[in-house]
């Protein structure tokens, strides 16, 4: 048998649900400007009461429901979504990255000055021309070497401008990405313990759980990664859910546990790591060859990978690939002119060498032989000239610096390994790097503004999702103030109905 | 071996035409352009059937070659001198082509599926709503015909 003011309690859980909803509506209206915000919104369950086994129960008895509950405000987002937006965004970050640092390179690469290493080379070329027409005259000759000392310097200054847009990137993958990822994982943590403490006391603490996707938006730009979340009992049928964050196999937060990245610098390119200690781990893994996305893998590949000086030819053209063309061609330059100035017995007398002392001759340590530059060598003009007393004599003729000028226009092999990368000229060498790099920045553009685009668009469609639609709230709001109206209209109904059972019932004939 | 260079030119350029076909259906994508994208799904199954073709060409010419079903790097390796060079360079033009074309498809493919998701999640949303209304007006007919009897 129901009790007779029953109703009042259906009518009141009906009144605070509207209400409830009411309010949640304007946290959402409210809100509609915050960034991060999701769209809140009530969980409504129906209440039933005296359904289970009863020793009185009646096959003739109906039960009604006793009216609703608010279970609790949950957020609206679709984890698709989220997913397919954090791999698109780490692809963003790599590609946005790769271009940032190819742009650096380009300046460098750039010919559109006029004392350019192009123009260089043809100098050279006419200084020797000059020459070969006054044979024996040391004017010439040191003109010849004031213009091989301004190249020399110019591979110099290529070089050590590489090693600066080295050094940069070196210094922000040290103490910008890294400071920046391990910031973001030790905020995420904080928000964990905060975002436990609320849930284990009932609260949702969604606008936490707003800041901490956030954060977790971010980090998916630098490494890319996976959230799951694993449910844990806190006793008496409650459960909270706790958050881990993995990159590949490896756990970048767990909990109330981040792990930390470290950047190694390499000696050489191939070297250079990416360590990561996992959370609650003690030690660290070196972690970049599981990098599959992101701008931690952008600079990472473009510090380590050197394209096909590396061996492979589909691989990155990072620094190193750049650099180690910028070697190939000093090292041609060197090695062509002196192997034109040996002796007839096959001695060197080396035009150009290395300003380190060292046998490889790289665009960074080539210059001007010592002995040429301080003029006790000279230009060998013939084959036949004799070398006496550290000098070359004249002999009249000219064919070895008309040799040299034409080794200057000539075609060569440039070779990474065993594999010919390049036939051509220095020039067309030295056009075919700016080349190679301008090809290398128009995909990577490409492919970021295809990445870009995608990313968009699924952030569009998540936020249909999960961002506050007015259109959407003002239905609720006209929505819940019907349901309002109705509950009140219930409570008056009933206050009626119990009105004349107090009042007129069982009156008649008094 | 010029037969067998300007197939893998054509091969170079099918791709790089193919890149930014797919880039056009990106676009058409992300403008809910239905009459641009199905113009690019037409024009991509004719490019399928290009490709088969050029496949089959660039098969035939190898076997005439010699190099049946030996990889690119591979006929590269038995290459020498100035050939060597040439192939190595074609090689990474079509490498660099594919990179593109292929990045290009998969982002295509992504915005694709997010779309197809987003339109399965609103008739989903739909359905059950049509479910309820028809739970609806079924439970009212029952009570209505119980009242009768």
């Amino acid at each position: 048998m129901r009790s007779t003011f029953a109703g009042f309690t259906t009518a009141r859980l009906a009144l605070r649900a509207s209400q409830k909803a009411l309010d949640v509506t304007g946290q959402n209206i409210a809100n509609i400007n915050t960034e991060g915000y999701t769209r809140q919104r009530l969980d409504l369950v129906s209440l039933t009461v005296g359904s289970g086994p009863d020793r009185y129960k009646s096959e003739y008895n109906v039960f009604v429901g006793a009216g609703v509950l608010t279970a609790g405000i949950s957020q609206i987002r679709d984890p698709f979504l989220d997913i397919r937006f954090r791999n698109e965004i780490g692809k963003v970050g790599e590609t946005e990255q790769r271009k940032e640092i190819l742009k650096d390179l380009e300046s460098i690469f750039d010919e559109v000055s006029k004392t350019g290493i192009q123009n260089q080379m043809s100098d050279l070329s006419t200084m020797l021309q000059k020459l070969s027409l006054e044979v024996g005259n040391n004017e010439f000759d040191h003109m010849v070497r004031a213009s091989a000392d301004v190249l020399t310097k110019m591979l110099n200054q290529y070089a050590h401008q590489l090693d600066v847009v080295k050094k940069d990137h070196e210094y922000n993958m040290e103490n910008v990405e890294i400071t920046k990822v391990n910031d973001i994982l030790k905020n995420i943590v904080n928000l964990n313990k905060t975002i436990k403490s609320n849930h284990v006391h009932g609260n949702p603490a969604l606008e936490l759980m707003d800041q901490r996707n956030l954060l977790i938006d971010e980090l998916a730009s630098y490494v890319n990664i996976k959230v799951e979340t694993e449910t844990v009992s806190i006793g008496k049928d409650r459960n909270i859910e706790l958050l881990r964050i993995k990159s590949g196999d490896k756990t970048l937060v767990f909990d109330d546990k981040h792990g930390e990245y470290d950047f190694e610098k390499g000696a050489g390119y191939g070297d250079y790591k990416l360590n990561l200690k996992e959370a609650g781990a003690t030690s660290a893994e070196n972690v970049y060859p599981a990098l599959t996305s992101g701008i931690l893998k952008a600079s990472m590949d473009m510090l380590n990978k050197n394209g096909e000086f590396g061996g492979t030819t589909a691989d990155t053209r990072g620094l190193g690939y750049y650099e180690q063309s910028l070697n190939l061609l000093a090292e041609k330059i060197a090695t062509t002119f002196n192997e034109l100035n040996k002796d007839k017995d096959g001695n060197p007398h080396n035009l150009f060498e290395a300003n380190d002392g060292s046998g490889d001759i790289t665009a960074k340590n080539i210059r001007v032989s010592q002995a040429w530059q301080s003029g006790t060598l000279n230009i060998k003009a013939s084959k036949t000239s004799e070398f006496v007393d550290g000098r070359y004599k004249n002999t009249g003729a000219n064919e070895n610096i008309l040799n040299m000028i034409k080794q200057i226009g000539d075609k060569k092999d440039y070779q990474a390994g065993t594999t010919t990368i390049f036939k051509g000229s220095f020039q067309e060498y030295f056009t075919n790097i700016g080349t190679t790099l301008g090809l290398d920045i128009n995909s990577t553009s490409s492919m970021m503004e295809n990445h870009k685009t995608v990313a968009k668009e699924v952030a569009n469609m998540r936020d249909s999702i999960s961002q506050v639609s007015l259109d959407e709230e003002g239905m609720n709001l006209l929505h819940y103030q019907k349901s309002y109206n109705a509950a009140a209209r219930l409570m008056t109904t009933l206050d009626e109905a119990v009105a004349t059972i107090i009042n007129n019932m069982g009156v008649v004939g008094r | 071996m010029e037969k067998f260079k300007n197939i893998i030119l054509e091969l170079t350029s099918f791709f790089g035409e193919l890149a930014e076909l797919e880039k056009t259906k990106l676009t058409a994508i992300v403008d809910n352009n239905i009459k641009l994208l199905e113009e690019c799904m037409s024009k991509e199954q004719v490019g399928i059937m290009q490709l088969k073709v050029l496949e089959k060409h660039r098969a035939d010419i190898q076997k005439e070659l010699g190099w049946e079903s030996l990889s690119f790097q591979e006929v590269i390796h038995r290459l020498d001198g100035d050939a060597k060079e040439e192939f190595t360079e074609l090689y990474q033009k079509l490498a660099d082509a594919l990179t593109v074309f292929n990045n290009a498809a998969d982002s295509a493919k992504t915005a694709l599926e997010a779309n197809l998701y987003s339109i399965d999640a609103i008739l989903h949303r739909l359905r059950e709503k049509e479910k309820e209304k028809e739970n609806k007006t079924n439970q009212a007919e029952k009570g209505f015909s119980e009242k009768r009897v």
